[in-house]
């Protein structure tokens, strides 16, 4: 899948939040968005999906557009939003949930099913009946990736997938990142955490208050002190790491 | 003991039907976020119905009068949704507040052109009319309808929302509506289903309650006092927390009744206050993140 954003304007109220920004993904790409908080990649990525509706510019996936969808629209033309944080129906238990899933997508075929999720996360199975609510922040990690796969998506846009989790997690999640971009799945991963991007993508854009400021190899970004300056990574040191688990 | 079998049986029957509303209520305000004043707006339409379909007859005329009540509140339910609440979810909590006391007004003044200013009344249908005797009591066979109403409604919405995949996404949406329409979940048509579902349990209690009551306009507006009073106390979104908070409002009229009928509310607000100030997520809800 081809994903294909041109020059959308967002707004939260009357705040100008994204103000003409383009991107591409192309089939099978992992494709970081990195800036600081606040710098409009969430905002992005809910406009993508049409949780935010863009005032001006398009989006297209395979060259249908997008724009102005209806939300449920993204998900079964097979654009898997997972958003930031413990975002599962924390009520339901761990089948619930994948159940769930399945169901909102209902005509999207592939071979992700329940049984492969549970192949890939076997935690999962051993806790499939436990209420979602009550899974660690790993647990709860690997059931959103499972509740994007079981509807067989061609695209994943995964909003600050490291936020908050212990750094062996993140480790993990970075195997995960890089066994479904070899299922050839496309991947735009919005990251704070410029190390984790760096790591599992081949390029990237930086956004700044709402544009685009660079786009191009993550070797480039990351070469660049001015650059690395304005994602807040100090000069050439320790890299920025997630919050550290005590 | 008579005495007491005869209260406990009418408080059962009383808290069984306002269980019913206000499962209703609390189903579209857990999946919607949306507080529906209308709600007892679709309660009267459903006794109206009853007493329009079902005439003087009391034969099985009455309860096919419940059914149609019951399927054309629904669709009524469904028509304000698509009409009114549908632009007032997710908007200010006061938006919505006015926007469906707005329906309960107008359904109100709609209802006084079709049906009267008059009370009107049906009686119970052969069968289930009269009295049986328990332990030296006499008490009305209907109470037992009522209360069997309430229970298999109780069943029905459990084996609805811990069995059904449509149950799980009605929670899911309870959860974080958001996250399941970006899985690919229509919303708008969730509500649409939820919000008729709504409407008819509400109906079905005010089209099952009409051979005890006398049918007239305001039964909106004071069941729907009661309605939010049984789901505050239960846990706004809580089917469970519903249920026994009917009970405890039925239990406290009824004792506020027998003790001094001229403080029975009071005794009931008494008890309402009591628990929000214990806990003022309600008995069965969650606090606000």
């Amino acid at each position: 899948m081809r994903l294909e954003v041109r020059d959308v304007h967002s707004y939260y109220g009357a705040s100008h939040i994204l103000q003409g920004v383009s991107l591409t993904v192309e089939p099978g790409e992992v494709v970081a968005l990195l800036g600081r908080n606040g710098a409009g990649k969430t905002t992005l990525m809910r406009s993508i999906v049409g949780l935010v509706r863009p005032r001006a510019g398009s989006v297209q996936i395979d060259g249908v557009e997008l724009t102005g969808a209806p939300t449920y629209r993204a998900a079964r033309a097979g654009l898997a939003f997972l958003p930031s944080g413990r975002r599962v129906f924390s009520s339901l238990s761990v089948a619930e949930n994948l159940e769930v899933a399945r169901r909102s997508c209902p005509r999207r075929t592939g071979s992700w099913n329940a049984e492969r999720i549970y192949g890939l996360f076997p935690k999962l199975e051993q806790l499939s009946r436990r209420t979602a609510g009550y899974l660690s922040g790993g647990e709860q990690q690997m059931l959103k990736i499972g509740r994007a796969l079981i509807t067989n998506p061609e695209m994943l846009l995964l909003d600050e997938p490291t936020e908050g989790l212990a750094p062996a997690v993140v480790d993990e999640l970075g195997e995960w990142v890089e066994m479904l971009s070899r299922e050839s799945l496309s991947i735009l991963l919005a990251e704070q955490s410029a190390t984790f991007a760096r790591a599992h993508s081949t390029r990237g854009y930086l956004l700044e208050k709402g544009r685009i400021r660079f786009e191009g190899s993550m070797e480039r970004i990351w070469d660049s002190p001015e650059l690395r300056s304005a994602l807040g990574i100090a000069a050439r040191t320790a890299p920025e790491a997630g919050p550290a688990a005590s | 003991m008579a005495r007491f079998l005869t209260e406990t049986i009418g408080t059962l029957s009383d808290a069984g039907s306002l269980f019913v509303v206000a499962a209703g209520l609390t189903l579209v305000f857990g999946a919607m976020r949306v507080i529906n004043l209308a709600h007892g707006t679709f309660y009267m339409y459903g006794a109206f119905v009853v007493t329009t379909v079902a005439g003087t007859a009391s034969g099985l005329r009455f309860w096919v009068a419940v059914v149609v009540a019951a399927l054309v509140v629904a669709v009524l339910g469904a028509i304000v949704q698509l009409g009114v609440v549908r632009f007032v979810v997710g908007k200010e909590p006061l938006t919505q507040l006015v926007a469906t006391f707005a329906v309960l007004y107008i359904l109100a003044d709609v209802a006084l052109h079709l049906w009267g200013s008059g009370a009107r009344s049906v009686s119970a249908p052969l069968g289930v009319s009269g009295t049986f005797t328990l332990a030296g009591a006499y008490l009305p066979v209907y109470d037992l309808v009522i209360i069997g109403t309430a229970v298999l409604v109780g069943l029905v919405l459990w084996l609805l929302l811990s069995h059904t995949s449509l149950g799980w996404m009605i929670r899911a949406a309870v959860d974080d509506p958001e996250l399941l329409q970006s899985g690919g979940v229509n919303l708008r048509r969730l509500h649409l289903a939820v919000f008729a579902t709504g409407a008819l349990l509400a109906a079905l209690a005010g089209a099952i309650v009409t051979p005890q009551i006398s049918v007239a306009p305001g039964m909106d507006q004071s069941i729907i006092v009661s309605s939010l009073l049984v789901v505050v106390i239960g846990g706004l979104g809580s089917v469970v927390g519903t249920a026994f908070a009917a009970l405890i409002i039925g239990i406290a009229d009824t004792v506020g009744t027998l003790v001094d009928p001229t403080w029975a509310s009071t005794f009931m607000y008494f008890a309402v206050i009591l628990v929000l100030v214990v806990r003022p997520w309600g008995l069965f809800g969650t606090p606000e993140r």
